[in-house]
């Protein structure tokens, strides 16, 4: 009888024991890291990533063909398992394939999907399941106010995006005045909203912002409006498709402040607008001539998977993010994910867009440089230890462009 | 607001009219005339921008060839879509045509949508404008915008003049009017409404070609498009393919002196809750009198 119970208390407590602990003795190792995604490959946002589930590919092809990663806690080199799913750039489907990565592909980390709409409902997934996240290119503050611990962002917030241009003007002391135009859509008003408090705290005075619908087919009363203004600097705060409408009638109408400024000027925006594209200043993450991190591995892994630099003016964030994934899993030795997720929210590394780290509600501190377009080229043209070329200013008339 | 800024913004209100009555063109000889809503004509417009941004780029006088080989190509293709997807149904049961021909029309903008997708690989087009501005004094004109709006005029009047002075014209006024009978007296349907179908892609395809040199263009814009196409033809009034033109003039003036007097918020809600307050009054459209069947 006494047996019995002894017995019977040896198998609560095996059963217990099995129950609490994670499986995690380095004699039973992992055979993989499991990382997802979600892509844009359709949908209204395959414009900007569509192909980047082939970058995704590269990148752990890349990992694998050097054995993968080092985990201590196992003693070995573990290969990158990838699942990646189109989310259709919808925020539901999004979400949905989130869930479907961390519940039947079981993987242990998520990097996020484009956009901030999207990274917004997927976030939410991992989590209420415990899974480090990692939004790449996502920098809505609405989505890091929520106290969300399971979440890092390679990017800083909407509101700085530009901050080193301002920085830029105000220690050139050249322009006096901006006029914003300003699409009115999530991203471009965020990015307004903190430019518009960086340029006033920068010495410049607001000569007029004009917040004008998306789909906007004639600028004519905006642009006669800033040639009375006469403004030094014309900050569009726009989508590509908007910001080549404007420019094109700007040319149109000959308004000639001293710059123009585009928030988003690589993609196709130099194609449709020719030579009215040279000199716009904007914002880029990466350019040809940087010296940070690993730009020859960046630039094979682009390659590899087929993707244009100019046409994908996001690739280098992706980059970043594998190179914190990579680096955090590194450091982390282990695949707990409690731990891998205070490894990333703890890690400073320099990646190829330079050093990062994450404040306290999971922003990251990669910020976009201001860099001109010149004779068809991106020139980073702030700040002065990072500037591939010099920054043309005042802009040559139109006529000489 | 002193009198240059005021014609300026006239001029340019003008000239984005041309740009909306070239969006309905297409759709208005369609849905107008033959009273198929093509749900297709926006994919059309979408496929014909990025074929020319193709040919632009690849080969030498691409512009040119593109304006003389896309329009052709895309009604060649038309008039292949009409012959073997919409012909059977229209020759079954003309009265109930609406249907069949909104799901087939629906499925076909979303196989070029996908097709397009495919073939230029999600990436936004985009085409330079290669027109230079024109300075009247103090006044500027956007060549291109000039350009399309003077297309446009001539269009209309050969549309109008089509439809009222040849064979083929009367011919497709009288299968407006009433098919049976029309049939009866020795018209065939079905060619009739494929030369009709064919013109319309063409114009669908020469709306592209400009419609990229304005603007850019992605893969799921078709649809857009043809709602926005639909909403003029609507307001303008659908028995006429000259009523675009008019319709699209009154909206593009509209909403930019609204722009200009109130800010650019406003231009598109007041411009359009203006029109739908007119189409209360006239629900045929506001340029409907001298309409298609007006013309008989």
């Amino acid at each position: 009888m006494r047996s019995r119970t002894c017995l019977t208390v040896l198998i609560v407590l095996a059963i217990v024991k099995f129950l609490l602990v994670p499986d995690e003795s380095p004699s039973a190792p992992p055979d993989a890291i499991r990382v997802g995604a979600t892509v844009s490959t359709t949908g209204k946002y395959a414009t900007e990533v569509g192909p980047f589930q082939s970058l995704f590919e590269a990148w752990v092809a890349d990992v694998n063909q050097r054995g993968g990663v080092y985990l201590r806690h196992y003693d070995r080199k573990l290969p990158l398992r990838l699942a990646v799913y189109d989310d259709r750039s919808d925020a539901a489907t999004a979400r949905r394939f989130c869930e479907r990565l961390i519940t039947v592909d079981r993987v242990n980390l998520v990097f996020g999907p484009y956009s901030s709409p999207l990274t917004f409902a997927a976030s939410g997934a991992a989590e209420q399941h415990r899974v480090p996240f990692i939004a790449v290119c996502a920098n809505s503050p609405k989505i890091y106010e929520r106290g969300f611990h399971w979440i890092v962002c390679v990017i800083d917030a909407a509101p700085r995006y530009t901050y080193r241009y301002w920085e830029m003007i105000q220690a050139e002391g050249k322009a006096r005045s901006v006029a914003f135009v300003v699409e009115d859509s999530l991203h471009p008003v965020g990015v307004y909203e903190g430019s518009r408090e960086l340029a006033t705290r920068a010495g410049l005075q607001i000569a007029a912002a004009e917040v004008v619908p998306a789909d906007t087919a004639d600028f004519t009363p905006v642009v006669l409006k800033l040639k009375k203004l006469d403004p030094d600097i014309v900050y569009v705060a726009a989508n590509i498709p908007f910001a080549v409408a404007f420019m094109k009638q700007a040319r149109e109408l000959k308004l000639s402040p001293r710059e123009f400024h585009c928030i988003h000027h690589s993609g196709i925006f130099r194609q449709p607008l020719g030579s009215a594209a040279e000199y716009v200043v904007g914002q880029s993450y990466w350019a040809p001539g940087m010296r940070y991190g690993n730009p020859e591995r960046f630039l094979s892994l682009l390659k590899t998977a087929g993707i244009n630099l100019d046409a994908y003016p996001w690739s280098p964030a992706y980059m970043m993010a594998f190179e914190i994934a990579e680096e955090a899993l590194s450091r982390a030795g282990t695949l707990d994910p409690e731990t891998l997720m205070n490894t990333l929210r703890n890690l400073r590394i320099t990646t190829l867009g330079g050093p990062v780290w994450f404040a306290a509600n999971g922003v990251g501190t990669i910020n976009a440089y201001p860099s001109q377009i010149q004779k068809g080229a991106y020139q980073i043209i702030w700040p002065p230890e990072v500037a591939t070329g010099r920054h043309v200013y005042p802009t040559p008339a139109w006529e000489k462009r | 607001m002193d009198l240059v800024s005021f014609l300026q913004l006239l001029l340019s209100g003008i000239l984005l009219g041309g740009v909306y009555a070239l969006l309905a063109a297409g759709l208005a000889l369609c849905f107008g005339v033959l009273g198929l809503l093509n749900l297709a004509h926006g994919s059309f417009l979408v496929l014909a921008a990025y074929a020319y941004q193709t040919l632009q780029a690849a080969v030498p006088y691409g512009s040119a060839l593109g304006f003389l080989l896309i329009p052709c190509l895309c009604g060649l293709v038309g008039f292949v879509t009409f012959t073997a997807l919409l012909g059977g149904p229209y020759r079954r049961s003309p009265e109930d045509f609406l249907t069949p021909a909104l799901l087939i029309t629906l499925g076909l903008a979303l196989v070029l949508e996908e097709l397009v997708a495919i073939l230029w690989g999600h990436s936004m087009a985009g085409v330079e404008d290669r027109f230079f501005p024109i300075q009247l004094g103090q006044l500027s004109l956007s060549g291109n915008r000039a350009l399309i709006l003077i297309m446009m005029v001539v269009l209309s009047a050969a549309l109008h003049a089509w439809l009222k002075h040849t064979d083929s014209g009367r011919c497709l006024r009288a299968l407006a009017q009433d098919q049976l009978a029309a049939t009866v007296v020795g018209i065939s349907p079905v060619g009739t409404s494929a030369l009709a179908f064919t013109i319309a892609t063409g114009l669908s395809a020469m709306a592209g070609l400009f419609y990229v040199t304005l603007f850019t263009v992605t893969p799921h814009l078709g649809l857009p498009l043809t709602l926005k196409a639909l909403f003029l033809i609507v307001v303008s009034g659908r028995r006429s393919v000259v009523a675009p033109l008019s319709g699209g003039l009154l909206l593009g003036v509209l909403e930019t002196l609204i722009a200009g007097l109130m800010g650019a918020s406003w231009a598109s809600i007041i411009a359009l809750t203006t029109l739908l307050t007119c189409l209360c009054y006239r629900p045929d459209g506001l340029f409907t009198e001298g309409g298609l069947h007006k013309a008989h």
